[in-house]
């Protein structure tokens, strides 16, 4: 194996952990609002690393130009912080129960 | 606002560099229809948007790009860390960060960053019916000491937004 397979091989491996722990995060977390920080951050790393990867690939190892792959990434990061932002509005006006020892509960909006 | 073709460089730049990126290719001929409509749609779209603070310092704007690149990675290991212990160790909270930027544009890039880094999601700008946001809440997977968080986010966030845009504030 050369090293750039090596490199990918990794990066694929790395990207699927995260992408898995942010789906643990998911199950594991009490309430709805630590819920939501696994799919917005775990899997911003590891949809990045496999992005990575895959375009190692085909500009490295496959010798052919491919640049879609920065798109994916472009429009990860930009509608990634938005769905956050959109999920835990609508949480907080269906005032969804936080867990018991969430801190600042007071200053939630009250209408 | 100008009216005039090149009004908005940066948006014309990442419209060509999307073009290209979804043809795979630099040819002559994909620049060169990359070229025109990127300087068509912005020229055509003028009418729908609203004016924004330009961005003064690109390369500011390049520095805080890349920090915020390295704050993801970061954020990500703190994230598992957090999920990988007991929940009971966990100290979830919310948090109101008082604001000085108040344009629309570069308090939309702080909450998305907030939103991909440390520990925190964006949630609400507060008050509601206010003209101008005083806070942006926030919630915090595991809130240590919420003083410093406030002075750490504004100072590495908020203060390179303020220059890059340079607000009056």
């Amino acid at each position: 194996m050369s090293l750039l397979e090596w490199v990918l091989g990794g990066l694929l491996l790395l990207g699927a952990l995260f992408v898995l722990l942010g789906s643990v995060a998911l199950l594991k977390l009490p309430d709805f609002y630590t819920r939501l920080h696994g799919p917005t951050k775990a899997t911003t790393l590891g949809l990045g690393s496999l992005v990575l990867a895959s375009m190692l690939y085909f500009n490295l190892h496959q010798q052919t130009l491919s640049l879609q792959q920065l798109l994916i990434a472009l429009f990860l990061f930009i509608s990634a912080p938005v769905t956050a932002h959109m999920l835990i509005k609508v949480a907080l006006h269906h005032r969804l129960k936080a867990c018991d020892n969430t801190q600042g509960q007071e200053q939630l909006p009250k209408d | 606002m100008k009216q005039t073709l090149f009004a908005t460089p940066l948006r014309s730049a990442l419209l060509l560099l999307v073009w290209c990126a979804l043809h795979n290719s630099f040819a002559p001929l994909i620049l060169l229809t990359g070229v025109l409509l990127a300087l068509l749609i912005p020229w055509l779209s003028r009418g729908f948007r609203e004016p924004q603070p330009a961005v003064r310092r690109y390369g500011m704007l390049l520095r805080y790009l890349l920090m915020v690149l390295w704050d993801i990675i970061v954020a990500n290991l703190q994230v598992i860390k957090v999920v990988l212990g007991p929940n009971s160790a966990m100290r979830p909270g919310f948090v109101l960060l008082p604001l000085d930027l108040t344009e629309p544009l570069p308090l939309t890039i702080l909450a998305g960053t907030i939103c991909l880094t440390p520990g925190t999601v964006s949630a609400e700008l507060l008050p509601r019916n206010a003209d101008k946001p005083q806070f942006l809440l926030l919630h915090v997977l595991d809130l240590q000491d919420e003083a410093s968080l406030i002075a750490e986010l504004k100072q590495r966030y908020e203060n390179p937004l303020k220059e890059i845009f340079a607000c009056s504030v």
